[in-house]
């Protein structure tokens, strides 16, 4: 199992993607999967960056696993509860403002991620995002 | 990321972007679009043929450019896109906004 734990500052965020695109490459997943598990990525971590820690810079880390056909990504921080599970759709027939794009973030990636689980323990946000090979 | 100056063609000013657009470059196309707007330029074509990936950061800076510009009357198009980056501005309903073409010659052709 791979892992990687940086501070949660978007000036790290190529390296945690960068970090996602080896690995899921390495798990023989296509370049245009390998693409989605970018983005899904980028979006939780973004989100992290901006809102888990309103007062200090924090941590997250991410662990990746798999098999032939499944990638596993755990992403895990101490700051405030989140549960992307229970976050609201954006209303997509009228998505025109800035603040709603972010709620796209959110929309992408329960669309690209197969299985999605969350839990709250010991003052943190555990994240597991199950990737099969095809959506 | 990188920007591309394609340069004028009929009424448009034509800038290509290759490679990702991302929260962490997402600001910099922004910017690139603020210093054409400030230099007067108000019919814009953006040709995505080489974007490989956007997020939801790069979305934000689409529109956040396209409001300055149609703020002002002028006219910003989207074109080229495919694959992934297709899909999400479909998904995104941006083509209410902002008008997505197949190619810059599309475009031209019935300018």
């Amino acid at each position: 199992m791979a892992k990687i734990g940086l501070p949660a500052e978007m000036g790290n965020l190529e390296e945690f993607l960068d970090f996602v695109v080896e690995e899921a490459g390495n798990q023989g997943f296509p370049p245009q999967r390998v693409s989605e598990i970018r983005l899904v990525s980028e979006e939780v971590l973004v989100n992290i960056f901006s809102y888990a820690y309103p007062e200090r810079v924090g941590h997250v880390s991410m662990s990746c696993s798999g098999g032939e056909d499944v990638f596993m990504l755990e992403i895990l921080d101490g700051g405030a509860p989140f549960n992307i599970l229970a976050a609201p759709g954006p209303d997509l027939s009228s998505c025109l403002s800035e603040r709603c794009v972010g709620g796209l973030g959110i929309y992408f990636v329960k669309k690209m991620t197969s299985e999605i689980r969350y839990v709250r323990e010991n003052g943190e946000n555990r994240l597991t995002l199950i990737f099969g090979k095809c959506r | 990321m990188k920007i591309h100056q394609i340069g004028q063609k009929k009424d448009y000013h034509v800038v290509a972007v290759e490679g990702r657009m991302d929260a962490v470059s997402a600001p910099e196309f922004e910017n690139f679009l603020d210093t054409l707007i400030a230099e007067g330029v108000l019919n814009v074509i953006v040709d995505f043929d080489a974007l490989d990936y956007i997020s939801s950061a790069g979305l934000r800076s689409v529109l956040i450019t396209a409001k300055k510009i149609q703020s002002k009357n002028g006219r910003i198009l989207v074109v080229s896109l495919h694959d992934t980056v297709k899909e999400i501005f479909e998904i995104s309903g941006f083509s209410t906004i902002i008008p997505i073409h197949g190619s810059v010659d599309a475009v031209l052709e019935t300018a």
